[in-house]
């Protein structure tokens, strides 16, 4: 081919390449959905463009298994459920009263979405858990594993119809993702007191699993106890990263390839969720209201200006998000960072909206709240930043932070 | 060992093993005979399960779920994600053969447990150290102080020593009792699944251990019947591919059969 054919052509491609992208750009939340959901290419690119670290585990399987022939090729898997509730406790399974989540009939438009995502975030089951069935084995068992109870539904849990008939306890986002304040469900929120190690030791009658603790779970299997705090899904859309480890940049189509993947191998690679539904999903949640514990005041004044000297260089306003530190740099415990499966060398920096009343804080929840965060008695190591304030100035920075 | 009876028949040499053509899959001599685990007639009645292909939905519509719990499953086809490959075998699993772990006959466990001196520390956070000797483990039987500095000390007992010690009054699910079956000791632990037995599988069948979605790290989390559809009989079915390192063969309760994964556990 002629030079000058092969320069147009290049600089055609180009110009097709960037004509692509802001297209793209200019869609609206609910036109990349769509996109998401018919575009193979479109999944692939935003796939690829949302990893950190492209040799951590979490990558390197989405890379190879993210694409035609493999994942994309499994089975779509929308089950009968049947919502968990206290009349279940001490009961057998139920045999009646199940159905699907309708998804197909669902039109691409925001409100429709918005819905199924909430209906799918406490009622699609994400992970069977057979081990839960101690979790309801009793009235006083859902308090003693830290299950919610709102809303006549149970810990968010649901009975599954499986395959010959079979049934099992599965759950959902809501399990570890909501929790209750003053008998009010708080979607979105970390179920700090959700203790599923003891649980599953429990059920087993095995050595009583105390590595993990409430409202902290291993994800990986890395061949190391590294168990994380749950997240806080409320300010997700504020994050600059998605997961404790930064390992996925976050945009809410990265949102719905990191939801819909996690559920295909929390399902053992057995199935795949329809994509309407993962990219539903991930609108609902990104739509979760900013959740402030109070309003400004004058304190919270003072404290916005100690804020913006001390704090805004990472946590950057409005998201108070920002690139991810280094794990030497933060100092705290180094272990979900380090995950061969995880670990990007670096921790994200947290969105600080919500977290007034966030618990626990850090990777691996070693710091109960705020106020164990700024005492400078504190036993846990890392994030100094903050520890040499004086009390007043300290009370007005709390004081802002729980504003946001 | 501390097993009264083997558990799991494990196939050692002896039988000269033949290669699949195509494949390059080991086949044991047993495996013509062995075609027959999960069939409809001796796995139990199928319930509503409807969708069968590729990319098609996998569900059960209704609102009434009939049939017990058996063997059957939906034939997937071949659906991709098995790193390695496996050939089809009919509707789509994999030719069936005997696992190298299946559970025979019913196991009963050696009452005698190890009794190695605890290394647990004579103090410290109580949270972590629940117990300091043996002697302070006396809830339940074969009470032992296990763990280490970074997981804790806990007491652990053999929780079952018999499958009858394992009935459940809230659940006709069968659940068996597994020697040694503990995850972060060598205590006996009682298991769910949907058999007990080879013979709860039909005639030829194999009821088999199968490890969960975290893989190792939980350990063994039920016994399972292989079925026709099967998409790999044992872990040296799934090796292969960039992330496939820590590949195993589990039983998929989505889809009714075993189908090779990876270790994850959530996401």
């Amino acid at each position: 081919m002629p030079l000058g054919r092969v320069l147009v052509a290049a600089f055609a491609l180009l110009l097709s390449g960037c004509s692509g992208a802001a297209e793209a750009d200019a869609l609206s939340d609910v036109e990349r959905g769509r996109r998401y959901d018919e575009s193979e290419t479109f999944r692939r690119e935003a796939l690829i463009s949302s990893l950190e670290n492209a040799d951590n585990g979490y990558a390197r399987l989405r890379l190879e298994r993210y694409r035609p022939g493999q994942w994309e090729a499994l089975p779509i898997w929308a089950p009968a459920i049947r919502v968990v509730s206290e009349a279940d406790l001490g009961g057998a399974k139920p045999t009646t009263g199940f159905a699907p989540l309708e998804v197909d009939a669902v039109p691409w438009a925001e409100a429709p979405l918005l819905e199924l995502g909430r209906r799918a975030f406490y009622e699609y089951p994400v992970q069977i858990m057979d081990f839960a069935a101690q979790a309801i084995s009793s009235a006083e068992a859902p308090a003693h594993y830290g299950l919610w109870s709102a809303d006549g539904r149970l810990g968010g849990l649901v009975w599954t119809a499986l395959p010959a008939g079979a049934t099992a306890l599965s759950v959902t986002c809501a399990t570890c993702h909501a929790t209750t304040r003053s008998q009010q469900l708080v979607t979105g929120k970390n179920n700090a007191q959700l203790d599923l190690g003891l649980l599953a030791s429990d059920f087993r009658g095995d050595a009583p699993n105390v590595v993990w603790g409430p409202g902290r779970l291993d994800v990986t299997n890395d061949g190391s106890d590294n168990p994380v705090a749950i997240p806080d899904l409320r300010p997700v859309r504020h994050q600059e990263h998605l997961q404790r480890a930064a390992t996925v940049k976050n945009d809410l189509i990265a949102l719905a390839i990191r939801t819909e993947t996690l559920i295909i191998s929390s399902l053992g690679e057995s199935v795949r969720p329809p994509r309407k539904l993962a990219f539903a999903l991930a609108l609902f949640m990104w739509r979760l209201p900013d959740a402030p514990l109070r309003s400004p005041d004058e304190a919270s004044s003072r404290g916005a200006g100690i804020f913006a000297q001390r704090c805004a260089a990472c946590h950057q306003p409005p998201r108070y998000s920002g690139p991810a530190i280094a794990l030497e740099r933060i100092g705290t415990d180094p272990g979900v960072g380090q995950s061969s499966e995880r670990g990007t060398g670096a921790y994200r920096v947290p969105s600080l909206h919500a977290v007034g009343d966030r618990t626990p804080l850090f990777a691996a929840g070693s710091v109960r709240d705020l106020s164990e965060l700024l005492d400078p008695s504190r036993s846990a190591p890392g994030h100094a930043f903050g520890l040499d304030l004086e009390d007043a100035e300290r009370a007005d920075l709390m004081r802002f932070l729980e504003t946001l | 060992m501390r097993k009264s009876s083997l558990v799991l028949v494990v196939l050692l040499g002896g039988a000269v093993p033949l290669v699949a053509a195509c494949s390059g899959r080991t086949l044991e001599p047993s495996d013509a005979s062995a075609g027959a685990a999960g069939s409809a007639e001796s796995g139990g009645s199928a319930g509503a399960s409807a969708g069968t292909s590729p990319g098609g939905a996998i569900g059960i519509a209704g609102t009434s779920l009939g049939g017990a719990a058996g063997v059957a499953g939906a034939s997937l086809g071949g659906a991709a994600g098995v790193a390695g490959g496996l050939p089809d075998a009919g509707a789509g699993g994999v030719t069936p053969r005997e696992p190298v772990k299946h559970r025979a006959s019913e196991t009963t466990c050696d009452h005698t447990r190890p009794s190695n001196p605890s290394n647990a520390p004579a103090d410290g956070d109580p949270t972590r150290v629940a117990c300091h000797s043996h002697e302070d483990c006396n809830q339940g039987e074969n009470g032992r102080c296990v763990g280490n500095g970074h997981d804790g000390w806990q007491c652990t007992y053999d929780n079952c020593f018999a499958d009858a010690d394992c009935a459940s009054s809230s659940s006709a699910e069968p659940r068996l009792c597994m020697c040694e079956g503990g995850v972060r000791s060598d205590n006996n632990v009682c298991l769910p699944g949907n058999c007990r037995l080879d013979a709860d599988c039909g005639t030829g069948g194999y009821c088999s251990p199968s490890l969960g979605s975290c893989g190792n790290y939980s350990k063994v989390v039920g016994y399972y019947c292989h079925t026709p559809d099967d998409e790999c009989v044992d872990d040296a079915d799934c090796g292969g591919g960039a992330a496939s390192a820590l590949a195993y063969c589990a039983f998929m309760p989505t889809i009714g059969h075993w189908k090779c994964s990876t270790t994850h556990c959530v996401g």
